[in-house]
């Protein structure tokens, strides 16, 4: 059974490095501007923002082919983002606007994308796992190389349900890759505060599904563990856990006390670990100059203020879209 | 250019809040993710990032300041080579942007008006109880309270109802006053 961390450091040209880097900082960007928009009012109801763990789903991407399928929790910006979704689309959902992926009758946790196979953000803790088994069964079903890729958190790792999912995804040898994000905290809930285990992808070998724990904040890490896991899944060898350490920077939700963790914590993390700063080493290890790197800053800057302009501009659904969307013709 | 900050809402019920406290001072360089300033709502203290980078060029709201109006500029940030003396002070808060009445009225959708049933609306409180007037999280609350006052082995259990003084703090202070043993966090189930 795998149960090795990849320790050994990656390495990648400089063409690789500068995609990760801008879609990390697209993500950064994008989330940095979702904050601002809640905090003058224009964007309503629940808010998460994915700001320090843009490493995990942003290495995941890079071994994904068209057909797999993607799933996740309410902290989903930036999954849509990193598998080309539209930024306009996604931010005009967050403010309730036509122009927006659920015609602003979603809002930040539900949207859903059939082009990119996006299967939605999910509101409630640790439901969206079994989906992501029923994804990965349809593909095992119609007999193609698709995987699909189940996102949940440290907090939805302790879900019951999980562990049923478990269970029948090794039984059919199921393509799912389930991704804990563990970012070390369930709203305020420490993972320390939460269980005794040590680890979470070791609850796997109960089930005989193999796995591993991988450094998220470093993007090639998290590619290198992809690919392993892409490759068991398409083998038809059945379901494969990565267990990503990762860390957020910003509250739970928007409003988020954050009693429960020091400033100083957060704040090493960002200093020493942060994923976008690493690629940003090793592009200019690799060659870049400051000047072209502040180039793709500037273009990412525009693409978040237009995303920001379109999501204001963008009208409002008018009330008769109450009735429309409810069900859906076979 | 000159970026006016203006007074966040960091819930979507706030109106205003108090400026607990700011963590910069005029002339400070800032990057985005720095902590600015501490905000006070009836909720909680809630700390306010910078979302770009830049230098203070002026502070607008002193520290200590009481019901500030969401969206009132609170401070400037400048860029670099620029000067702060170029800033007018604004005036008057931004307004919230208002939900416009939409042009065209919704195609209406025909139903039958609800039967309205007959409904006693006399009171089933003794005549002559004394009113308070609260909100529904605080009265839940102080009846979860006087309940564990009145019987020990009253407990409570679930996510967050301790440490984190309930996800909407419902169980505000509860910890404190009837300790570990009876107020439990549990593991998300
Ligand atoms: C079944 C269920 N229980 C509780 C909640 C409330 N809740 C929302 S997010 C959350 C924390 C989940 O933490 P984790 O799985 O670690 O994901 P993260 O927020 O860290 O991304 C909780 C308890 C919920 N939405 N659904
Ligand atoms: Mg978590």
């Amino acid at each position: 059974m795998a149960a090795r961390r990849a320790t050994k450091k990656q390495a990648a040209p400089k063409e690789e490095l500068l995609k990760y880097y801008k879609d990390m900082l697209l993500i950064r960007r994008f989330e940095e501007k979702a904050g601002q928009l809640y905090g003058m009012g224009l964007i309503g109801g629940f808010c998460h923002l994915y700001i320090g763990q843009e490493a995990v789903v942003v290495g995941l991407e890079s071994v994904a082919i068209e057909g797999d399928k993607r799933i996740t929790t309410y902290r989903d910006h930036g999954h849509m983002l990193a598998c080309g979704m539209d930024a306009n689309g996604v931010m005009a959902e967050l403010t309730g606007r036509i122009g927006g992926y659920s015609k602003g009758k979603g809002g930040s946790m539900h949207m859903f994308s059939k082009e990119r196979d996006f299967y939605g953000g999910h509101g409630i803790v640790g439901a969206n796992v079994p989906l992501g088994a029923g994804l990965a069964f349809s593909d095992m079903y119609k007999g193609n190389k698709n995987v699909t890729f189940t996102y949940f958190g440290d907090g939805a790792a302790n879900q019951g349900q999980v562990y049923e999912t478990y269970n029948m995804a090794e039984l059919w040898k199921l393509p799912v890759i389930f991704v804990i994000e563990n970012n070390q905290y369930a709203m305020g809930t420490s993972v320390k505060r939460a269980t005794k285990s040590s680890s979470f992808w070791e609850r796997g070998t109960a089930f005989s599904i193999p796995g591993e724990q991988v450094d998220g904040m470093d993007v090639l890490a998290v590619r290198a563990a992809g690919q392993k896991a892409v490759k068991h899944c398409r083998a038809g060898k059945g379901p494969y856990i990565l267990e990503i350490m990762t860390y957020r920077y910003r509250g739970h939700s928007m409003s988020d006390p954050a009693k429960y963790r020091t400033r100083d914590e957060v704040q090493k993390i960002r200093e020493e670990r942060d994923a976008i700063e690493q690629v940003r080493g090793r592009l200019l290890d690799a060659g870049a100059t400051e000047a072209e790197l502040k180039a793709i800053d500037k273009d990412i800057k525009d693409v978040v203020n237009a995303a920001a302009e379109f999501a204001k501009e963008s009208p409002e659904p008018d009330p008769s879209e109450l009735w429309t969307d409810i069900t859906v013709s076979a | 250019m000159a970026t006016e900050i203006l007074m966040p809402a960091l819930s979507p019920t706030m109106e205003e809040g108090t400026l607990a406290k700011w963590l910069v001072k005029e002339g400070d360089t800032v990057s985005a993710g720095d902590i600015m300033a501490e905000i006070e709502t009836d909720k909680a203290t809630m700390e306010f990032e910078a979302v770009d980078d830049g230098i203070v060029g002026r502070i607008l709201v002193a520290e200590g300041t009481e019901s500030v109006k969401v969206n009132t500029p609170i401070a400037v940030i400048i860029e670099d080579g620029e000067s702060a003396d170029e800033i007018e002070a604004p005036a008057a808060p931004m307004a919230v942007p208002a939900v416009e009445e939409p042009a065209s009225a919704p195609e209406a959708v025909a139903y039958a008006a609800p039967v309205q049933p007959a409904v006693d609306r006399s009171p089933d409180y003794p005549a002559g109880t004394e009113m308070v007037s609260t909100t529904v999280r605080d009265a839940l609350r102080d009846a979860i309270a006087e309940e564990m006052r009145a019987d020990e082995t009253v407990f409570i259990m679930g996510e967050e109802v301790a440490e984190y003084q309930g996800a909407y703090k419902i169980t505000q202070g509860i910890l404190e006053e009837f300790g570990a043993r009876r107020v439990i966090d549990t593991p998300i189930t």
